[in-house]
């Protein structure tokens, strides 16, 4: 067990490292770069100025060396300055991944309560009439363009029915707690539709295929009541895919924050990545981006070892022979 | 002559046939998509019926109501909605389709090759796809769409170009969407490989590439034709993500997405502006689901649950 973590763990981290090199480059590609803007903002600087402004903070030194260069902070846990915001970026960046982990976490939370109950039901009833239309909702929740459904969601309750606000964090002067939930309402709603549709079929196959099992049909020969077979028998079992599934959402998930705090305005993470890609500020995109791939990876690991610790029929052995 | 009795006398194609009609959600699907792939390419003529220009801004026929000459009404800048759903169609559906074929052939060979040569190539090829599954695709795709083509050294012909967005989305969403076709295709290939006609081939001394090409190729079609299907919705909602973002297809050329843009701010005055290339996106979506869903209960019997 624990070289099989240990081994995936690693892999993981390469992952990971290839991922700081390529994202690097990438973010060097984009328009612009740190000394023309400042350039472009001061018209007293002369190129004299420019240059040895360059030449101080490294940027006139090929992309492997600078590469190089800021791994060698990185891991000391320097990430540099914010240019947009003039602080260093882990001071921008964690108040920003407390508010994406508080509206991911409470959407998630929505989104199983939401997903188990309405599968079971639908594997206990196969092929029908409610199951079919449950069937069509799933494909309406995952086909949805979750930024349109925002849209609509504005469009509905703030503007025509006024209930709820268009977007932000919490009303100046207010910011307490029902304030503060007022304004969760809507993002909230947004991200748990868009992954409760394939939650919810994959609990229903995954339950379909439990339901047809030998030791269940042994169980209800021996007279286990219906609610106990259901519970204690067929749950168990059922949910053990369910947990890999929603540790591999983790990327998707991430998708889903940055478009939904974009349309609600909505201080986390993702929109915080997406105006610093927009705005040139390169060390606060860079750690966002790997931030939210460190995320993701950890999700994923940890969805590969919880369905081993989960299911003592999936030997660690037999999954280092599958790879 | 009913399918229970003879089941003998039907032959595969014919039987995929029926199990394809059977699901009736994506027959209703194949039917909207080809209906509204026909209207979007049958834009230009309905121009002329209407006798109004796509493009042609007129600020004094902004926000009109739907009369006979603007079937949907116009938008901001009056031009006509529903000229401009059909064309943003035309870019959206080609956007969908173009790049779900590259990412099938990108996937195709990735998978065609691991599967058969197995070993360290097999494992390397494998950890990379799996390395791609784990990023986190939309803020990967932002990055990707905000690079400076100039830094790249591509020549000013193409930077400078019209289409350069259209290209430039296709490429990445190509880019990073190869990889679940990789996957069921290394599977399949893996289990063809063992096969009595793959192994009588390798006997007899058939080169590699014939091998894979004749005989493995063939055989794995129906996961990539599927896995294929279900890309294009997904790609779809990937443009029209970027486009709404300003970031994929740049307007005055519409798409689905970047008619969305406009509409945002206008919700107050317009609303009405942003259901319909939401919902055009919505109904597109929804109904290449489906058809894939169709597809793989017509192709792949096995998969049913």
């Amino acid at each position: 067990m624990v070289r099989f973590s240990v081994g995936r763990l690693l892999e993981s981290i390469v992952v990971l490292g290839v991922m700081t090199f390529v994202v690097y480059v990438l973010i060097g590609l984009m328009p612009g770069d740190p000394i023309d803007l400042m350039i472009a903002a001061d018209p007293n600087l002369t190129s004299a100025d420019a240059a040895r402004l360059k030449a101080l903070h490294g940027l006139d030194k090929p992309i492997v060396e600078r590469y190089w260069n800021w791994l060698g902070n990185a891991v000391q846990g320097d990430f540099g300055y914010s240019r947009t915001y003039t602080k260093p970026v882990l001071d921008v960046l964690f108040p920003r991944l407390g508010n994406t982990v508080l509206l991911m976490s409470f959407s998630l939370i929505f989104a199983l309560a939401l997903a188990v109950p309405i599968g079971i039901y639908a594997a206990l009833h196969p092929y029908s009439k409610t199951d079919y239309a449950i069937n069509l909702a799933c494909f309406a929740g995952i086909s949805i363009p979750s930024f349109w459904f925002a849209l609509l969601c504005i469009i509905l309750f703030a503007v025509f029915f006024e209930w709820l606000p268009a977007g932000g964090m919490e009303t100046v002067g207010r910011g307490d707690l029902l304030d503060r939930a007022q304004y969760m309402v809507l993002p909230i709603l947004v991200l748990t539709i868009s992954s409760v549709g394939s939650f919810t079929r994959f609990m229903r196959a995954s339950m379909v295929q439990t339901l047809r099992q030998d030791f269940i049909r042994t169980a209800r020969a021996k007279g286990v009541g219906t609610t106990r077979l259901l519970v204690g028998h067929a749950l168990r079992n059922a949910l053990l895919p369910l947990v890999t599934v929603v540790g591999l959402s983790f990327g998707n998930l991430f998708s889903g924050a940055l478009i939904t705090e974009i349309m609600f305005s909505w201080l986390g993470m993702g929109k915080m990545m997406y105006d610093a890609i927009l705005g040139n500020d390169f060390n606060l995109a860079l750690v966002g981006l790997l931030f939210a791939t460190g995320a993701t990876l950890l999700g994923n690991f940890l969805a590969d070892i919880s369905q081993v610790v989960l299911d003592p029929r999936v030997s660690f052995a037999s999954r280092e022979n599958e790879r | 002559m009913s399918a229970v009795a003879q089941p003998s006398l039907q032959s595969p194609t014919r039987r995929m046939w029926q199990r394809f009609l059977q699901h009736r959600l994506a027959v209703c699907s194949l039917i909207g998509l080809v209906f509204l792939c026909l209207l979007a390419i049958s834009a230009p003529l309905i121009e002329i019926l209407l006798g109004v220009d796509a493009n042609t801004a007129n600020l004094f026929a902004r926000f009109k109501g739907p009369s006979l000459q603007h079937p949907l009404g116009t938008d901001e800048l009056g031009r006509d909605l529903l000229l401009r759903l059909l064309y943003g169609g035309q870019v959206s559906l080609a956007v969908g389709i173009i790049a779900a074929l590259f990412s099938a052939i990108i996937g195709t060979a990735i998978g065609l090759i691991a599967g058969y040569q197995g070993g360290m190539i097999d494992r390397v090829l494998m950890r990379f796809n799996d390395a791609v599954i784990a990023l986190p695709l939309l803020p990967l795709l932002i990055v990707l769409a905000a690079v400076d083509l100039n830094k790249l050294g591509l020549p000013a012909s193409v930077v400078e170009s019209e289409n350069v967005s259209l290209y430039r989305i296709v490429v990445i969403i190509a880019l990073v969407g190869w990889n679940t076709v990789a996957r069921l295709v290394r599977a399949e290939t893996l289990a063809l490989r063992q096969r009595e006609f793959v192994r009588a081939a390798v006997a007899l001394g058939a080169p590699s590439r014939s091998i894979i090409l004749r005989h493995i190729l063939p055989n794995a079609v129906s996961p990539i034709i599927v896995a294929t299907t279900l890309s294009v919705g997904n790609i779809i909602l990937f443009e029209s993500i970027l486009s709404f973002l300003g970031l994929g297809i740049q307007p005055p050329t519409a798409s689905w997405g970047n008619m969305l843009t406009n509409a945002q701010e206008l919700i107050w005055s317009a609303p009405l502006l942003a259901v319909w290339p939401g919902f055009l996106i919505f109904i597109t979506v929804i109904a290449f689901n489906f058809l894939g869903d169709g597809l793989q209960d017509a192709l792949d019997p096995r998969a049913l649950d």
